[in-house]
């Protein structure tokens, strides 16, 4: 299993090297889309990790995007005249781990205070501390305010999305696939029980949301770099709530369910765009209709089998 | 001096508002333990009534009186209460015992259903819309102080409003069936309280109380859309959460406290941009140091 | 070792006015079985959560092997050697029984996040050495067969046996078992006596039974404890507490008072 999952790594990301070595071959719009299915690939594993492995319900993860996107673009944006173009690869890595690791610092700084709280006293407090990271961007002068950051070169590519997907997948699963890595879930079915058990309940917790919001900002880099642009309206609690109905229509807790999921909800609303007046309204009825029915998320099929005696 | 009061008397007239909406936070969270997310929309929905219902009541009564505001507003609640209740008996009944965040989650997808159908061309469209003047208005000078008669009729509403409700909780046979209910559910079942009659009648009198907060609302401000709601109901619940959610005097107190908070931060040259994040500001340092919130009791976790 | 395991010095706690446990002096030897006992509303569950770290005493001390535990967290506490059961049994629910011990066997295993993420030898080796050791515990108390099964979808007595393998799993000093035979019949509880026992004799270690069930109690513990209303009122073998007339008021007492 061990080297299968790093295998699964290389596998991957010399297949998104491959992929984006021929890039000129493809549509130019379906690129776009398999950089966006990416980027929310990223978005949603990363909050499995915090919302279906530990439980820490989390409606703030697109202010951990937000915060990665603006760090990663505004250093992309500082340094792009004063180093030869040679360089940029090494600018847009150094900005994507710079984007994620503030991202994962302000992970820290909601986890920390947040600790207490559960179900959806935390779903509210996450959602407004999300918030205050959007209008905390969308006032200073220096990230663009309410117009945004604009003439963020264009170094996102296939490559570089699905080489950083892998990765967040690998990370998420190999965590989770472990004996160390039970520990989330144990603290996510009962976190007394769990720290009987000499689980650190304080510890699992900020791990998963400074990891699952340092990958946030990853894709909030990548993010970026392929649209260009970013306004603080971006990364309102809508684009929470769609990460969150990724992981929930994947089946919480379930790596690839959520990958599904994601890359289902990436492309039925671009499969929808001549409905536009009612793809919002379809949108709203599913995630109703989904928690009706199948609250436990549709790609769980395995689960009731395999449990029972 | 005076720029303080006026100041007070700005923050009191919103807060009010906010008083009116958390009331129905708090009802339907003390007693199913779940944050109706739709709750800011059925606000914005008793707005846009008010203001379909303004020129039908004028065929009877005069245009801008007391009488054919009253008749709006209490119209408006109607419609609104009805509303409540349909969306518990579709999104939510069926839910009943799942885990919370499963209702958290149709909460929210319940509430993105009413903004985005009623932002559609056919519905209400996106635009903002001018709210028609439903009462007389005039300014009032006191002193250097300036008191719309807007202002005037919020807290004379409101004040009347939280009275009948005080009356309906604490005196009437459903007022303390709905408390039973909140206290032990399944308790309450067995004395023979209809569990989802219960229900019913407390999102029905919460939306009311959330159709009053949305005229009251428009009268202010004049202007109404279909998203007017999402920044509104968010604070409204802050207010709940401030008072101790689940607590009805604490909802009211709550609303006032944000609103003079709120108004008085807005006012402090360097905040006043960040006016939309002090709500949160507030709920985080809130849910910190006081989780159960100011007049809330604390209930823990038995071993 | 010197002195005894576990030793509460004039242990009191209140909440508010109420107090729930007043001076109670107690102590456990290394290998002791030693029961906790006690009409409904004694102070039992209290004193257990105030070992467990719960609860810290309002006054007086707690020593476990002779450091004082004030202050410590119930996982700190169990890293020193404290495992326990639950009376309402908190199983991992959404893991399989195999997943629910490896939880706790993760305790001792030196190896975190960095590991687990580079998969190294040191790494693979270790997982193994987990998995032995789990299905070794497992098979030792007949639940191997459940292995992949979730642990909620088990049979009532089961649960409790996976609860207690569990605890055993983190390697303790003291075993604390929260009223086990709550919920069992009599031929349960008669399994359960012989289990403690094993468990007691196989593994070497200090249990502390807090029991309602005083046919349970008095089987097999060698040294027994008395609480009502918060206050030590006896201690001693079985057969001097069973004899003790404040024990038989105690108990009686509350008898007398249900049954008029």
């Amino acid at each position: 299993m061990d080297n299968a999952a790093k295998r699964f790594l290389f596998a991957a990301v010399a297949l998104a090297v491959i992929v984006s070595l021929c890039s000129s071959y493809f549509n130019r719009y379906y690129l776009g889309v398999a950089i966006d299915v990416g980027i929310n690939v990223i978005l949603a594993v990363s909050l499995n990790l915090i919302n279906g492995h530990t439980g820490q319900f989390s409606l703030g993860h697109a202010g951990f995007m937000a915060v990665g996107g603006y760090t990663t673009a505004k250093f992309a944006l500082l340094l792009q005249g004063q180093l030869p173009p040679w360089a940029q690869p090494l600018i847009f890595v150094a900005g994507l781990l710079l984007g994620g690791s503030m991202a994962a610092v302000a992970g820290l700084a909601v986890g920390v205070p947040t600790l207490r709280l559960k179900g959806d006293y935390l779903a509210i407090v996450t959602l407004g501390f999300g918030e205050i990271i959007r209008v905390i961007f969308q006032t200073t002068e220096a990230f663009g305010a309410a117009t945004g950051l604009t003439g963020i070169p264009h170094w996102t590519n296939f490559a570089w999305t699905w080489s950083c997907a892998a990765l967040t997948v690998f990370v998420v699963a190999c965590l989770v696939n472990s004996t160390y890595g039970r520990g989330f879930i144990a603290v996510h079915d009962d976190e007394v029980a769990a720290g009987a058990m000499g689980i650190n309940p304080v510890r699992y917790k900020i791990t998963a949301f400074v990891i699952g919001a340092f990958f946030a900002g990853v894709a909030g880099g990548l993010y970026a770099h392929h649209k260009q642009f970013l306004s603080p309206g971006g990364f309102d609690f809508l684009k929470s709530i769609d990460i969150v109905v990724m992981v929930i229509l994947g089946g919480m807790g379930r790596t690839v369910g959520v990958i599904i999921a994601a890359v289902l909800l990436t492309i039925l609303p671009e499969a929808l765009r001549g409905f536009a007046g009612y793809r919002m309204i379809l949108y709203s009825l599913l995630i109703i209709i989904l928690m009706l029915t199948r609250p436990q998320g549709l790609f769980t099929f395995g689960r009731a089998a395999q449990r029972k005696v | 001096m005076s720029e303080f009061f006026q100041q007070l008397i700005n923050g009191l007239a919103i807060g009010a508002i906010y008083a009116l909406i958390a009331l129905g936070y708090t009802m339907v969270y003390g007693i199913l333990r779940f944050i109706n997310f739709a709750h800011g929309d059925v606000f914005m929905l008793g707005a846009f009534a008010g203001y379909f219902l303004s020129p039908v009541v004028n065929r009877f009564l005069p245009a801008q009186s007391y009488a054919g505001g009253a008749v709006v507003l209490v119209l408006a609640m109607a419609i609104c209460a009805l509303i409540g209740m349909l969306i518990e008996f579709l999104a939510y009944r069926p839910l009943r015992n799942r885990p919370k965040l499963t209702v958290l989650i149709t909460a929210i997808g319940v509430s993105l259903f009413i903004e985005y159908t009623c932002q559609h061309d056919a519905v209400f469209k996106a635009a903002p819309r001018k709210f028609p003047e439903l009462i007389p208005f005039t300014n009032w000078h006191l002193g250097g102080l300036v008191l719309n008669t807007n202002q005037v009729i919020v807290f004379v509403t409101t004040m009347l409003l939280l009275v009948a409700l005080t009356v309906v909780v604490q005196k009437t046979k459903v007022g303390t069936a709905m408390r039973a209910v909140s206290f032990n559910e399944q308790a309450a079942a067995l004395m023979g309280v209809n569990i989802n009659r219960i229900i019913s009648f407390t999102f029905g009198l919460g939306s009311a109380l959330a159709a009053a907060g949305g005229i009251l609302f428009a009268m202010n401000y004049a202007s109404i859309d279909p998203l007017m709601g999402v920044q509104t109901g968010l604070k409204a619940f802050v207010a709940a959460v401030l008072g101790g959610i689940g607590n009805l005097p604490g909802a009211a107190l709550g609303g006032l406290l944000l609103g003079v908070v709120e108004t008085f931060a807005g006012g402090i040259p360097g905040l006043s941009n960040y006016r939309d994040g002090i709500a949160f500001g507030v709920l985080i340092l809130i849910l910190l140091f006081r989780p159960a919130g100011l007049l809330g009791k604390l209930q823990t976790e038995k071993v | 070792m010197i002195g005894p395991l576990l030793q509460l010095q004039c242990v009191t706690i209140r909440f508010g006015g109420l107090t729930a446990v007043s001076e109670v002096d107690f102590q456990i030897g290394g290998r002791e079985l030693v029961g906790l006992i006690g009409p409904n509303g004694a102070g039992k569950t209290t004193v257990f959560n105030l070992v467990t770290g719960v609860y810290q005493p309002t006054s007086g001390a707690i020593l476990f092997a002779g450091q004082p535990t004030a202050n410590l967290k119930s996982n700190q506490l169990a890293r020193l050697g404290i495992a326990r059961t639950f009376q309402n049994i908190r199983l991992f629910a959404s893991m399989s029984v195999f997943d629910n011990v490896r939880v706790a066997v993760q305790l001792h295993s030196p190896h975190g996040i960095r590991d687990a993420l580079w998969r190294g030898r040191g790494f693979r080796e270790g997982e193994r050495a987990v998995e032995t050791q789990v299905m070794e515990l497992l098979e030792i108390f007949n639940l191997g067969r459940f292995r992949a099964a979730n642990a909620k979808s088990l049979p009532y007595g089961d649960q409790r046996r996976l609860e207690i393998v569990r605890a055993l799993a983190t390697r303790p000093k003291l075993l604390l078992l929260d009223e086990p035979a709550a919920g069992m019949n009599t031929t349960e509880k008669v399994a359960l006596t012989q289990l403690i026992r094993f468990i007691k004799d196989k593994f070497q270690i200090a249990v502390l039974l807090v029991e309602h069930d005083m046919q349970v109690v008095m089987g097999i513990c060698e040294r027994i404890a008395v609480l009502d209303y918060g206050i030590k009122i006896a201690e001693g073998s079985p057969a001097k507490v069973r004899a003790d007339p404040r024990v038989i008021e105690a108990y009686l007492g509350d008898e007398l008072k249900i049954q008029n």
